[in-house]
């Protein structure tokens, strides 16, 4: 029996060219599909692409109508582009890998209006993990109210509870810890007790003293040598140890003073709750300002937050294989795995892109922009993305548009830097419901600055506005005369009167902290003036009350926190003295040892033994 | 219809002259597409294989088909597989070179249902070898002798179809 039937392969290559037919026909489709599909599980938001064609054997590709939904405005293109034509380089092709050498844009908009939403339509459809972090971060941010309401009544202490305190909670654990530290170290220090090594050393340090090569002989004198060098040895065998054993204690000890500094921010925290809950805010102007701008700084920044998650999520730093969700197909998606190694080429690569271009409309001016290094595995690549934007001249809208910035992810700890400064914004008008009030504020300057290194993030956003108005939105203003003191119509009328005379606005949102969750602060002109306006009215009633809810607070932690420091610092001075007393009784016998060496080696003043090794520094 | 011609290409098959050996390496090749997500390289070289070497297409065909609906149910399994080989810390260097190969990439092996089905397939090729060509033997001895006088049976032997299946027939 043949093992080949080659009768079949007739119709085999009519199938084959079947095949490549098919895929002539459509692998533009599958392309459009794929930078939908791809672009849309990215963003969160709908990706469309009108078309795009593959010119596989001139090594481009053209993409025409791509629109990038907003994913917190469904009916916003954050960025809408009328044609791409890139070119790509074909040998990466056969490794599945996509390197654009060039890419020229054509009809490049921002923020541009859709006509159809672009959330994604499938109501079970999850949020992204870089959208879920930004929501909870969003959500999480604690926003004070101008709430006066506990002012001219009697302040019910009683509902500061012990077991809603952070400070206290803390305090527990860090005893918790203090406990189990000094449990554990007590073990290591009885095994690293140096005392037998110590006294056997000084034993012998005792009987070799006045002893030299003459007195022993020559073989005396070599035996005493090995002698002293076996135990000296041991001795610094026991140094290492014990300093080894010192630096860990030195490192937990500071884990344990940095629980103990963080105790009086815990007890920040629970003034600021005690005093919520008898009704009376901080009128400090950062709590102020807090109040008044704190809701437009968490959605100023929640985009922010988003992109970062966003890079951390889909640009990972390091050559480690990266896992991610398979192709959308009939069968299981499974699980793709990356394979990333250097000095090959990355999965996606975009060397250079420039952009030039002049828009109408209400941002009407001349654009320039450029951007280079953008990976899929920036550790292959080996080099950090960066980019740059520019407004050449100006129509209409911005003044002056200037953002400059790097991601890198090319080595393991990520280094994010970006720098904006953008002249001539219109925000839209922003609801301030603790003065009951709107702010308009049409022609701004604004500064943005983020530098985040590893785990640590620092930014900066700064609105300047040199002419404001303010629009009182609260209905019942005639009642606001005859409110009681305090009350919600009394604590919009007061703000309202401080505000509505504030012509300019400084409005600084700091964050710093974690990238998925950093700390947010706002500083403001105005929230200085209703802060000083609010003090003088009734900063004496308010200081009272705020005095009696921290002395409550005071009253329930101030004797736990205590006692948690006061573990800390006997665990600090025990620990550490007695590590100390350790490594000077080694050091001592260490110190005769040598000098008992020292005195062996020598026949006369001057005149070492030749066979004698030398003494180890 | 499609069941029709599935059950027409079944019988056909069973009775053709081909010999159970051929009949149980077109249903092994078979279950390959069947097993293993369909758009991938390595299918068309089976395709290619299943129609170059003398093996019985109608079987192969019946081997895809039988093959599919066991594919989708035990892709978690598949995936799981593939991911404990592609997530194997001895395995990385392994994958690393293969992935940064020419070529190689386009056979989607770095995705965890295709490779742990490809395995899965390797892995039951033997079995599905040895159970078809014995089923196959034992049919041919004790039912088709009963089932060549059944009416329906004949009809349907008869049919425009079978002269298709002549095409491929080992």
């Amino acid at each position: 029996m043949k093992l080949f039937r080659w009768k079949a392969v007739v119709p085999l290559v009519l199938v084959v060219a079947l095949l490549v037919l098919g895929w002539t026909l459509f692998v533009d489709r599958l392309l459009r599909k794929g930078i939908e599909s791809g672009g849309t599980a990215a963003v969160g938001a709908k990706v469309e692409l009108a078309s795009a064609r593959i010119h596989l054997f001139r090594g481009n590709v053209t993409l025409r109508g791509l629109q990038v939904t907003n994913p917190n405005a469904p009916m916003t293109n954050i960025v809408q582009l009328d044609e791409i034509v890139a070119d790509i380089a074909l040998l990466p092709l056969l490794e599945k890998k996509v390197v654009v050498d060039t890419v020229a844009v054509r009809g490049l908009r921002f923020n541009t209006p859709r006509t159809t939403s672009g959330a994604i339509p499938h109501p079970g459809a999850p949020p992204s993990r870089a959208s879920k972090s930004a929501l909870g971060w969003a959500q999480s941010v604690n926003i004070p109210g101008l709430d006066l309401s506990g002012l001219g009544q009697a302040t019910e202490l009683a509902a500061v509870r012990p077991d809603s305190l952070q400070s206290l909670r803390e305090a527990r654990a860090l005893a918790a810890r203090a406990d189990s530290m000094r449990g554990a170290f007590e073990r290591d220090l009885r095994a690293a007790d140096p005392t037998p090594v110590a006294d056997s050393a000084k034993a012998l340090a005792d009987r070799l003293r006045g002893a030299s090569a003459r007195s022993l002989g020559i073989q005396g004198t070599r035996d005493a040598i090995a002698s002293v060098q076996r135990v000296l040895g041991q001795v610094r065998t026991t140094r290492d140890r014990v300093t080894s054993l010192k630096q860990r204690i030195d490192t937990a000890v500071a884990g344990l003073q940095s629980g103990a500094a963080a105790l009086d921010r815990a007890r920040q925290a629970d003034y600021a709750y005690a005093q919520h809950l008898v009704k009376v805010p901080s009128l400090s102007a950062p709590d102020v300002s807090m109040a008044l701008f704190g809701q437009m700084a968490v959605a100023k920044l929640k985009p922010v937050l988003y992109w970062t998650n966003l890079a951390d999520h889909y640009v990972p730093p390091g050559l480690k294989p990266q896992p991610n969700p398979g192709p959308k197909r009939a069968r299981m998606a499974g699980t793709t795995v990356r394979f990333p190694k250097l000095h090959t080429w990355p999965t996606f690569l975009l060397r250079h892109a420039d952009a030039s271009l002049t828009l109408g409309g209400a941002a009407a001016g001349a654009y320039g922009a450029w951007i280079e290094g953008v990976t899929t595995e920036p550790a292959v690549y080996g080099g950090p993305m960066r980019f740059a934007a520019r407004r050449d001249s100006a129509a209409a809208g911005l003044r002056q548009l200037h953002v400059a910035g790097l991601i890198d992810r090319s080595k393991p700890e990520p280094h994010d830097s970006v720098d904006a400064l953008v002249t001539g914004v219109a925000f839209p008008p922003a609801d301030i419901a603790a003065a009951g009030a709107r702010l308009e504020f049409p022609d701004n300057t604004v500064q943005f600055s983020l530098d985040r290194r590893g785990d640590g993030l620092a930014g900066l956003l700064h609105i300047t506005a040199p002419s404001v108005r303010w629009v009182r939105t609260a209905s019942d203003t005639a009642a606001a005369a005859s409110a009681p003191l305090g009350s919600r119509p009394w604590v919009e009328a007061m703000v309202w009167r401080a505000v509505s005379s504030v012509r300019d606005l400084d409005l600084q949102i700091r964050f710093s902290g974690r990238p998925d969750a950093p700390r947010l602060g706002v500083t403001s002109n105005v929230g200085a003036a209703v802060s000083s306006a609010l003090t003088r009215e009734v900063g004496a009633e308010v200081a009272k009350v705020q005095a009696k809810a921290r002395a409550r607070v005071d009253s329930l932690v101030g004797q736990q926190v205590a006692a948690a420091r006061a573990k800390v610092t006997a665990i600090q001075n025990d620990l550490q003295t007695r590590l100390g007393a350790q490594q000077q009784q080694l050091q001592d016998v260490q110190g005769q040892l040598e000098s008992r060496l020292q005195d062996l080696g020598q026949v006369m003043p001057g005149l070492r033994l030749p066979s004698i090794p030398r003494i180890r520094p | 219809m499609f069941l029709l011609k599935l059950l027409q290409s079944l019988i056909s098959t069973l009775n053709s002259e081909g010999t159970p050996r051929q009949i149980a390496a077109g249903i092994a090749l078979g279950a390959a597409l069947g097993l293993t997500p369909l758009v991938n390289v390595h299918n068309l070289l089976i395709f290619a294989a299943a129609c170059l070497l003398n093996v019985s297409f109608g079987a192969f065909l019946i081997g895809w088909t039988v093959f599919v609906p066991l594919g989708f149910a035990l892709d978690p399994l598949f995936h799981a597989i593939g991911l404990a080989f592609l997530q194997a810390p001895g395995l990385t260097r392994f994958w690393t070179a293969l992935y940064n190969t020419p070529s190689v990439p386009l056979t989607n092996f770095n995705n965890s249902v295709v490779l742990g089905s490809v395995v899965g397939w390797v892995v039951l090729w033997f079995p599905i070898f040895f159970l078809a060509r014995w089923l196959v033997v034992k049919y041919r001895a004790h039912v088709y002798e009963r089932l060549k006088r059944m009416k329906f049976f004949q009809a349907l032997a008869a049919s425009k179809l079978y002269n298709y299946y002549l095409m491929f027939r080992p």
